[in-house]
C-alpha cells in the first residue's frame, strides 16, 4: 500500500516485541461454544 | 464507564505497561506489539506524537501501523474483504443439525428461547430423518477449503430427539470422505445413560456441555421446566460420559442477575475437583444484566487470574477480540470475525428445513427442502456485513478490528426487542477485558494455547 505523503514525526524506540504465542487454536468461534 | 464513545476514525491505541514500555496496536488493523523506550521521556514523546499525527520509528512492524492514515487502514480492510468474500462459498465447514428445538430444561437466559417458541408455534419441534439426511448430503456435497468437516448437534436439547442423533452419527461414520469428520454435540447431559455414553465414545462424538458456575450457582438458573435444580443430573451425565471414555475436560457457564454474585474462584476449585482444565464463563449475551458492569468485569478478571495460576484456562465471549488480535489474524487468510457463523463457516438446519448461519438465529438462507437449498448471494452479503471494519456502529471503537460487531444473536434480539442495552453492555465489557488481556499477554506471557483437542475447541 502506498504510504501517505503527510509528514511523520520521528521517534526513537529501543526494542519491539510482537505477540509471543506461536500456536494458534481457534476457540469461541462456533455455536458449540455458545450456551 | 464511558458508553459507546464514537470517534469515527481508526487510530492507534496505547496501553502503558511501565515507565518505559507500551503496548501499541491499531484499532482496525490490530498488529499488537510491545515497544520499549530508552527512558520515560522518549515514551512520552511517542504518545504525544501519535496524538498529533503520523509517527516514524524506523522499525518496520511499528511503522506499519504508526504511519497508517484512517483512509489507508480502511482501504486495506476493503482489499482484504474483497479477497475473503471471493471464497465465501468454499468456507462452510461446520453443519449444525438442530435435531430438537425443544428442551427438558428451562434456563432463564436461554439463547435458543426465541427459536424454540417459534418452532412450537409452527409445530416443527422435532427434526425428521428426511431433513437430517438431506442436510448431511447437501453439506458433504459442498466444496470446502477447510482441512476437516464438522457436524454438530444442537437445539434446544438435541437428545430430546435422540433417535435422529444416533441415526445421523451412524450415517456420518459410514461415509467415506477424503477429510476427517469431527462430530460434536451441545448437550445439557441430563439425558445421557450408560449406553448412549458408550455410543458417543465409540463414535468419537465430542461433547460440549454446561453448568452455570458451581452446582449451587448453577441451580439458580439452570433448572428443569418446573424450576427444580438440575446440577445433580448434569454432573451424573458427565460422570457417565467420562466413565465411558468420552473426553470431557471443561464446561461452559452463563451468568445473569440470578447467579452472577456467585461467580468467583469457587468455579475454578470445582473445575479442578472434576479434573477439568478449562472453563468458559460468559454473562448472558442477549439480555441486559443489571448487576454493575464494573463488578462483573472484576469477577471475571478474578476468575481468569486465579484460573491461570491454577492451570485452568478461562475464556468466554469476552476473550474473542484478544484471540483474534493475537492469533487468528496471524494465520494465512485469517480474519478475526466474532464467530464462525458470521465468518461464513457455519450453517444450521432447523427441524422445518430452514437454514440459518447460527443455530440460534431467526435468519433464513433457504431450505433444505428446496432444489437449490442455499442462497449464496444472500449469505455472502451477510458475511460482508460482519466483516471487521464494516459496521458503522463500531467505527472508531478501540477493538473495531478484533471484535467485529460481537454476537449476531445479541444484535438480532436487540432489533426484535428494540432494546440495545445488552449490546452496549457487552461492548464496554469486551473493551475493558481486551485491554487487560492484552497487557497480561505481554507482561505475563499468558494466553499460551496448545492444540490439545479439548472439547472447548470443538468446532475448531
Amino acid at each position: 500500500m502506498a504510504k501517505t505523503l503527510k509528514k511523520a514525526i520521528k521517534v526513537k524506540v529501543k526494542s519491539v516485541k510482537t505477540p509471543t504465542s506461536k500456536v494458534y487454536v481457534e476457540t469461541c468461534q462456533r455455536p458449540s461454544n455458545c450456551h | 464507564m464511558v458508553k459507546n464513545m464514537k470517534a469515527k476514525e481508526s487510530r492507534l491505541i496505547c496501553h502503558e505497561l511501565n515507565s518505559t514500555n507500551l503496548v501499541v496496536y491499531h484499532s482496525l488493523q490490530n498488529q499488537p506489539q510491545q515497544i520499549e523506550f530508552e527512558d520515560e521521556q522518549d515514551k512520552l514523546v511517542f504518545v504525544s506524537a501519535i496524538n498529533e499525527g503520523l509517527v516514524e520509528t524506523g522499525v518496520e512492524s511499528v511503522d506499519a501501523i504508526t504511519l497508517l492514515t484512517d483512509e489507508e487502514a480502511r482501504l486495506a480492510t476493503l482489499l482484504k474483504k474483497r479477497n475473503y468474500l471471493s471464497k465465501t462459498s468454499q468456507r462452510l465447514n461446520f453443519l449444525s443439525l438442530m435435531t430438537a428445538e425443544n428442551c427438558n430444561l428451562g434456563c432463564s437466559y436461554c439463547i435458543a428461547a426465541m427459536n424454540m417458541d417459534e418452532a412450537k408455534k409452527n409445530k416443527s419441534v422435532i427434526m425428521s430423518w428426511d431433513i437430517a439426511k438431506r442436510g448431511l448430503d447437501w453439506y458433504f456435497s459442498l466444496p470446502t477449503i477447510a482441512k476437516e468437516y464438522y457436524v454438530n448437534f444442537s437445539g434446544g436439547e438435541p437428545l430430546v430427539n435422540k433417535k435422529i442423533v444416533v441415526q445421523a452419527v451412524e450415517y456420518i461414520r459410514s461415509l467415506k470422505k477424503d477429510k476427517p469428520i469431527r462430530i460434536t454435540i451441545n448437550t445439557n447431559a441430563t439425558l445421557i445413560d450408560d449406553d448412549l455414553a458408550k455410543f458417543f465414545a465409540d463414535n468419537r462424538v465430542e461433547i460440549a456441555t454446561s453448568l452455570d458456575g458451581t452446582p449451587d450457582a448453577s441451580d439458580m438458573v439452570r433448572v428443569t421446566k418446573k424450576g427444580l435444580p438440575a446440577s445433580e443430573n448434569i454432573i451424573s451425565g458427565w460422570r457417565r460420559l467420562i466413565a465411558a471414555g468420552c473426553e470431557l475436560t471443561g464446561f461452559m457457564a452463563t451468568f445473569n442477575d440470578q447467579n452472577i454474585k456467585y461467580l468467583d474462584a469457587g468455579i475454578i476449585d470445582f473445575a479442578l475437583e472434576m479434573g477439568f482444565s478449562w472453563v468458559r464463563i460468559a454473562p448472558d449475551v442477549i439480555h441486559l444484566v443489571e448487576y454493575p458492569l464494573e463488578d462483573i468485569i472484576e469477577r471475571i478478571w478474578a476468575v481468569y487470574t486465579y484460573g491461570t495460576e491454577k492451570g485452568v484456562k478461562v475464556e468466554g465471549f469476552w476473550s474473542t477480540p484478544i484471540h483474534n488480535m493475537l492469533y487468528r489474524e496471524r494465520i494465512p487468510d485469517g480474519v478475526g470475525f466474532f464467530c464462525g457463523a458470521v465468518s461464513g463457516e457455519t450453517a444450521s438446519i432447523h427441524p422445518d428445513g430452514r437454514i440459518s448461519a447460527c443455530g440460534f438465529s431467526s435468519g433464513n438462507f433457504g431450505s433444505i427442502l428446496n432444489d437449490e437449498p442455499f442462497d449464496w448471494n444472500k449469505h455472502r452479503n451477510f458475511v460482508a456485513e460482519y466483516f471487521p471494519g464494516s459496521r458503522d456502529f463500531c467505527e472508531g471503537c478501540s477493538i473495531e478490528g478484533s471484535c467485529a460487531g460481537g454476537c449476531n444473536i445479541t444484535r438480532e434480539v436487540s432489533i426484535s426487542t428494540r432494546d440495545e442495552s445488552a449490546i452496549f453492555y457487552n461492548c464496554d465489557m469486551y473493551r475493558e477485558l481486551t485491554k487487560r488481556l492484552l497487557i497480561d499477554h505481554f507482561v505475563g506471557n499468558r494466553l499460551e494455547y496448545s492444540d490439545n483437542g479439548s472439547s472447548h475447541n470443538i468446532g475448531y
